[in-house]
Formats: structure tokens, sequence, C-alpha cells
């Protein structure tokens, strides 16, 4: 079975969506997915942001792209957040990070694991594909 | 033999997931027919199922939308 590691550590939401189309990709075609959290993207993995967060653009193009997005019916990345879960891909947040913005791992979101840097370059060596986001 | 219909306007990833859980639970034999607003879908959908061990069988314009008709030729491990 192929295995795919993903980094992400921005906190723009697009970067975000880039990663979990990624990862629900690869599980539908029954890959092992590991999905890193790190630096100021851990944010976006607390109970209170669940997945929701700005995209880094100007405030005209993201208000289009938000109205665009709903125009057409395309899931948010909350929503995608929460397929992912679902289906087995794992989430590993960088605890130092939760630290350096004032969180402890009661405010992560359920399901999502705590790890550091070890982690992410053992299971980057093992992987058949590693995505930085 | 089934017919699953996958009818959706969201990106590729929440459709291939709708098409996971199919496959899941699904008998070798069973057609999947996606209807999609995305001309891409067919190309990523005959890749997904040459990694998979499944079969496209047509794809064809109906409207706005691809019809992309799928056999399901292998099970889910």
């Amino acid at each position: 079975m192929s295995k795919l590691t993903l980094l992400l550590a921005d906190n723009g939401l697009d970067k975000l969506y880039h990663g979990l189309v990624m990862a629900l990709d690869a599980k539908s075609m029954g890959w092992t997915v590991k999905f890193f959290v790190t630096s100021q993207a851990v944010v976006l993995f607390t109970k209170r942001s669940q997945g929701r967060g700005k995209m880094k653009m100007g405030t005209l193009a993201r208000f289009y792209v938000n109205f665009s997005m709903k125009r057409m019916g395309l899931s948010s990345a909350h929503e995608m957040l929460k397929e992912a879960l679902q289906e087995g891909v794992e989430f590993y947040v960088d605890e130092i990070g939760l630290k350096m913005i004032g969180f402890g791992k009661d405010d992560v979101m359920d399901g999502i694991k705590l790890s550091g840097g070890v982690s992410f370059l053992q299971e980057a060596r093992d992987s058949d594909v590693v995505v930085t986001l | 033999m089934t017919e699953h219909v996958i009818d959706s306007n969201d990106v590729c990833s929440m459709v291939l997931v709708k098409l996971l859980r199919i496959w899941r639970t699904a008998t070798p034999g069973d057609v999947v027919i996606v209807r999609t607003p995305w001309e891409g879908a067919a190309s990523e959908l005959g890749k997904w199922c040459n990694e998979t061990g499944n079969k496209v069988l047509s794809v064809d314009k109906d409207g706005s939308k691809y019809v992309v008709k799928m056999r399901l030729e292998s099970r889910f491990n």
C-alpha cells in the first residue's frame, strides 16, 4: 500500500484546503495518509477553529472566492477535515507550536494526536510521497 | 449487479470519498455512474480505476455534466 505524508506549516485556509484534497484523494485509493501540522497551522486544528480560517489573499479576492465556492456547491475545508478524520487520515499537531500560541492538548480537536519533528522525519522517510505546504 | 449514482458538483476529493464508501461495500461487478460538471474528472476517475483495479466503461456528456460509468472489478482491502 502506498503512503502519503503531508506537512502543513501555514495558517492560510487555501493551503489547508490543498492538503485536504491530497489527503482525501490518496485515501480514496486506499493509501495510508499522515498529515503533520506545525508552526502557524496548528491554530486551524483547535476545537474552536476546526478547519475554519482565512484564505491568504486580499479582502475582495477572498470574498469572491468564498462566494464562488458556495455558488458552485463546493465543500469547505471544515467539511473536508471532518471527512478526512472519518476516513482515517491521521493528523499530528506539533506540541511546541501549540504551546507557543497558548493552547494545550485539551484545546486540540478530538482524534488528533500530538507529535514533534522526529515523528515527521521518520514517517516522511518511509513514505512514497511527501508534500509540504 | 447494483448500479450506484454519484451526482455532485463538489470538488473531486469529496466525489472520490463517496466513491470510496461505495467501493468499500460493493460487490465486484457493481456499476458506479458519476455525474460531474468537471471535465478533468473523467481522466482522474480513469487514473483512480487504474490504481484500484477497477474500470471506466464510458465517458459521455449530458447537458452541462460529464457522465463517467465505471465497473468495480476489485474488492476494497
